[in-house]
């Protein structure tokens, strides 16, 4: 067999950097070529830059206590993207109306577009190509992403983003959660998933702060962020506009080295990379670019791991999703209801009472369920983080099957519990809607008072006045209950 | 006259002819080093010896297979199987850690026993070749089809998803906590079989990229990331496949790496690149063969692999055989009555049922305070219905699963519980349907004993299924 080579003229290989200064043109742009460069330049920075939400960014920035920053911080000013308009019907939250702004932004982007085409060309001052202002919109492209996907990656890498299921909802049916509630967890029930794709969240973003890796970068976010968007649309998760920016902004940051890529790999031919960098006559010039560039980079890497290690390790991030105020002293756990008195009349145990309840859980947190087959709107929010515990709406959201969430302070010595029904959207009838929130916000919630005696370790009786004003008399006896999600694989075993 | 003509000698430059791209040059040979030629006899042996299939039990599969009811899983499982022979046996308790990596390992071992004895010999005969070119091609070409036709084998199974199922009745009413992990990995995957899907698609074009020259790097790269994936998520949720994944992830590594170099200058180092690519030049019957060889792969694990996934309508979780016509449900246990004593409802009874459901196919299940052995084991290809065991597998809610049999006539169902180390418990009962709802079931149950279970159906609705947009009282 005869070996085929391709014959080239083996060129002694060197960079072929070409450093423009400023008015050198080596190469005209065609009019096409330039036309679309104004389209995305005023397209992506509307994108890019928070110019439709400034005030509320400056705002945010201001609300920083520099000595006292914690990740939220961070997390919140790389999270700003326009939002010009949102439509209020179903595809509006979850459909293709849901991305109306980026169509809006390419509006005002083709329109801006031909305005300046037309202004550049009537007084004669049309530039023969925009490689430096092109080579600054991949800059600031880039660092978007950068700092956006790396606020995404620290929370999955000290996992926070998806908790851990609680008691109650160990204790739900998969019936009774809403599709994105069981994607979340699904993801939450196993740390070291979570921190995986942490990490490959943060690599991506590290590559895309540095011009010789960022094609890499680009093409590992569009990738893994095209997965999470692909994944939102399917569980309704509510973030796909947000993911599937990520993917649009890589994207334009690969096309510029797209073509060598497959000219090189799929076609086979050589390639010589042309790279364009602005040169810095000054020295001030340089010490500015590399001074902000270099702050970006030390605050988003190495100051935001130690802000998270220190807020999930050291001190409890205020900030988090479940609740923090420890419950009731070694109650934690799932409790049948062995007795249940109303008005001083047993009920027997039934799953169809609209009264009694089925079972009962505590969490380590100061959180009370009870379980009962009564109906009631579920909050169906996504449960971001909240300060206080009262508002931490995660162990809520999506969850239904009857259950009730309340927020309790408990007086030891008095033995009581001061319990609010944590569910605001609380109320038959409609749907939970963005003005039943807002009202619910306003009202303020009731506070109901229980009396607990614990007789045994594993007996709690609860006594007072229910929320439909009948007194209650409850006995709940904790069950000493192995899950199966907490077992390890190999060891068969009893349930 | 006799004209004397000067001829004029030019000296000519040599100027740069234009090259004939390609141009055979089998004078000029390119030299690897001993090092690089040492690695490639061992890289060589490695892939020989993860890609050509050398377990007992791979073709004890093959010989297994029944002709006459040919199905995708056969073709599936010659496809995917592919990996380092079993020089070490796993216990059940080993195939779970790192140690599971164990035979990668002792293949590459082997594989540099072999380079080093290869070189030994060829030097001691003084017949060691420059470079390795050629077969440097061909075990590229035998890597990249099977790591190919395996990735596109998996992908097929999400892509016409059957890997992923639906929830079964069973399983919508499960807590949440009571799913083992890697079930519970599964149920999330499957209730949207968009997601299912979409998955699928990505595995079939990292195996079809694979198959051309050209898109070979594109391919590999997209079926590292891809598999890595998994083997990183098989081990979070332990879910059993990781070492699979991860070889079918070296692979695309290996395969990879002779473009790495290129792409590394190009983007990082933003060097000049020239690409050389060495390919055998085929004569005659050899390109015939050649293109044989190619379609030939492609049509029977691409296209009829294809096919017959397209016509499968079983897939391979949950049994066939139907249940009682238009009883599929979860059904709340109204009345209870052991030797004919009525027991209320209590979620503390070791004997009296407190929900049951009955799905598509022939399978009663009902929850109950007692005891039993969870099923751990994932399918193994069995395709009767009593060994359909994915609906009980990794399930620890207190639900037991009964397989049943209908006589139509007698009006009777003969049950049998699925779970392998509680088979000895079977049932007789006689049934009544007094309403489309109502099921009255009466006999003797595993233990002997006379029941008289009254059965409603629940019209419960799912929040699963009730989409987020209009949400939703429950």
């Amino acid at each position: 067999m005869t070996v085929l080579e391709r014959e080239q003229p083996v060129s002694s290989v060197k960079n072929s950097f070409q450093k423009i200064e400023d008015g050198q043109t080596a190469t005209e742009w065609k009019g096409y070529e330039k036309f679309l460069f104004r389209v995305a330049f005023i397209f992506y920075t509307q994108l890019c830059l928070p110019i439709h939400n400034m005030v509320e960014w400056v705002t945010r920035i201001t609300e920083i206590k520099i000595f006292n920053i914690n990740y939220r911080d961070l997390y919140d000013i790389a999270g700003y993207r326009p939002d010009y308009l949102k439509i209020a019907t179903d595809s509006g939250k979850w459909g293709l109306a849901s991305y109306v702004t980026w169509g809006l932004a390419l509006v005002i982007a083709l329109v801006g577009a031909t305005v300046w085409t037309f202004i550049v060309k009537l007084r004669h001052t049309e530039r023969k190509e925009y490689k430096t202002l092109y080579y600054w919109l991949r800059v600031i492209v880039r660092y978007r992403i950068a700092v956006g996907i790396i606020a995404f990656g620290y929370v999955k890498l000290f996992p926070t983003q998806m908790p851990y299921p609680s008691e109650a909802v160990l204790n739900t049916l998969l019936g009774d959660m809403q599709e994105q509630k069981i994607y979340w967890y699904s993801v939450g029930v196993t740390i070291w998933y979570q921190v995986f794709l942490g990490l490959v969240e943060i690599l991506g973003g590290a590559l895309l702060f540095f011009r010789r890796t960022s094609a890499l970068g680009a093409a590992l976010i569009a990738v893994v962020l095209f997965n999470i968007a692909f994944a939102n649309h399917s569980y309704d998760g509510g973030v796909h506009v947000y993911a599937a920016y990520f993917v649009l902004l890589s994207l334009f940051v690969l096309l510029h080295d797209f073509p060598k890529i497959w000219n090189l790999l799929v076609r086979e031919k050589d390639v010589t990379p042309v790279i364009y960098e602005p040169v810095y006559d000054k020295k001030w010039q340089r010490y500015l670019k590399y001074g902000v560039k270099y702050a970006i980079v030390l605050v988003y890497l190495p100051f935001f791991f130690y802000i998270r290690a220190m807020g999930y390790w050291v001190e409890n991030d205020p900030i988090q999703k479940e609740p923090t105020e420890p419950g009731l002293t070694a109650a934690q756990g799932l409790y049948n209801v062995t007795e249940f008195r109303v008005n001083n009349k047993t009920i027997p145990y039934s799953p169809l009472d609209s009264i009694r309840w089925q079972t009962a859980t505590f969490e380590k947190w100061s959180t009370l369920t009870y379980k009962v087959n009564r109906r009631v709107k579920i909050d169906s929010g996504n449960g971001g983080p909240a300060k206080k515990d009262f508002d931490k709406n995660f162990e809520l959201s999506g969850i239904a099957g009857g259950q009730r969430f309340f927020y309790y302070t408990a007086d030891t010595t008095a033995q009581t519990l001061s319990l609010q029904d944590k569910n605001k959207t609380f109320g038959e009838g409609a749907n939970a809607s963005k003005a039943d929130r807002a009202k619910a916000k306003k009202t303020k919630p009731k506070t109901y008072t229980w009396h607990y005696e614990r007789p045994t370790s594993d007996r709690i009786i609860l006594s007072g006045v229910d929320d439909r004003k009948d007194s209650i008399y409850v006995i709940l006896d904790r069950v000493s209950k192995k899950y199966p999600l907490n077992e390890g694989r190999s060891e068969a075993s009893i349930f | 006259m006799s004209t004397v003509e000067l001829k004029e000698t030019i000296p000519t430059t040599i100027a740069p002819q234009p090259v004939d791209q390609y141009a055979i040059s089998a004078e000029k040979e390119v030299s690897w080093t001993s090092r690089q030629k040492f690695i490639f006899r061992v890289a060589f042996v490695y892939l020989l010896l993860l890609t050509v299939p050398l377990t007992g039990r791979f073709y004890q599969g093959i010989y297994k297979i029944d002709w006459s009811n040919f199905y995708w899983s056969n073709l599936s499982s010659i496809a995917s199987g592919f990996g380092s022979p079993d020089f070490i046996t796993l216990t059940k308790d080993e195939a779970w850690g790192l140690f599971s990596y164990i035979n990668l390992l002792v293949t590459l071992c082997v594989a540099l026993l072999v380079a080093l004895i290869w070189t030994s010999i060829v030097r001691f005969r003084k017949t060691e070749r420059k470079e390795y070119q050629t077969l440097y091609y061909w075990i590229r070409v035998i890597a990249r089809y099977r790591l190919a036709f395996g990735v596109i084998a998996w992908g097929y199974k999400k892509l016409i998803p059957i890997q992923m199922e639906l929830p079964t009745v069973g399983f919508l009413n499960t807590a949440f906590g009571d799913f083992r992990e890697q079930k519970l990995y599964w149920q999330s995957v499957g209730i949207t079989q968009h997601y299912e899907i979409f998955l699928g698609f990505a595995e079939v074009l990292a195996g079809l990229l694979l198959l051309f020259r050209k898109t070979t790097a594109l391919g590999a790269a997209l079926t590292f990331v891809l598999l890595i994936n998994i083997a990183i998520a098989n081990h979070a949720y332990d879910g059993g496949v990781h070492v699979h994944s991860f070889t079918y992830a070296l692979l695309g590594f290996i395969i990879l790496w002779k473009d790495l170099p290129n792409i590394w200058n190009l983007l990082i180092k933003e060097k000049d690149v020239v690409p050389v690519q060495f390919y055998p030049v085929l004569s005659g019957w050899q390109k015939s063969g050649r293109f044989i060889l190619k379609t030939g792969g492609i049509a029977v694990f691409v296209v009829f692999l294809f096919y017959l996934h397209w016509i499968d309508d079983r897939g391979y979780r949950f049994g066939v055989n139907p249940g009682l016509e238009n009883s599929i449900g979860h059904y709340n246990v109204t009345e209870f009555r052991l030797n004919n004593k009525v027991i209320p409802y209590s979620p503390v009874d070791s004997v009296r049922w407190q929900y049951a459901a009955l799905e598509r196919w022939s399978t009663l299940t009902y929850k109950v305070n007692r005891k039993q052995w969870m099923d751990l084991d994932n399918n193994k290809g069995e395709r009767n219905d009593l060994d359909m065991r994915f609906e009980l597998s990794g399930i620890g809610d207190g639900r037991h699963f009964f397989y049943y049999e209908e006589d139509k006539n007698k009006q009777l169902i003969t049950l049998q519980n699925k779970n392998p180390k509680h088979r000895d418990q079977k049932q007789t009962l006689h049934y009544e349907r007094p309403s489309d709802s109502r099921l009255i079931l009466s006999g003797l149950n595993e233990f002997n004993d006379s029941i008289y279970v009254v059965l409603d159906k629940s019209n419960r609705k799912y929040p699963l299924y009730e989409s987020r947009q209009q949400a939703s009282i429950y």
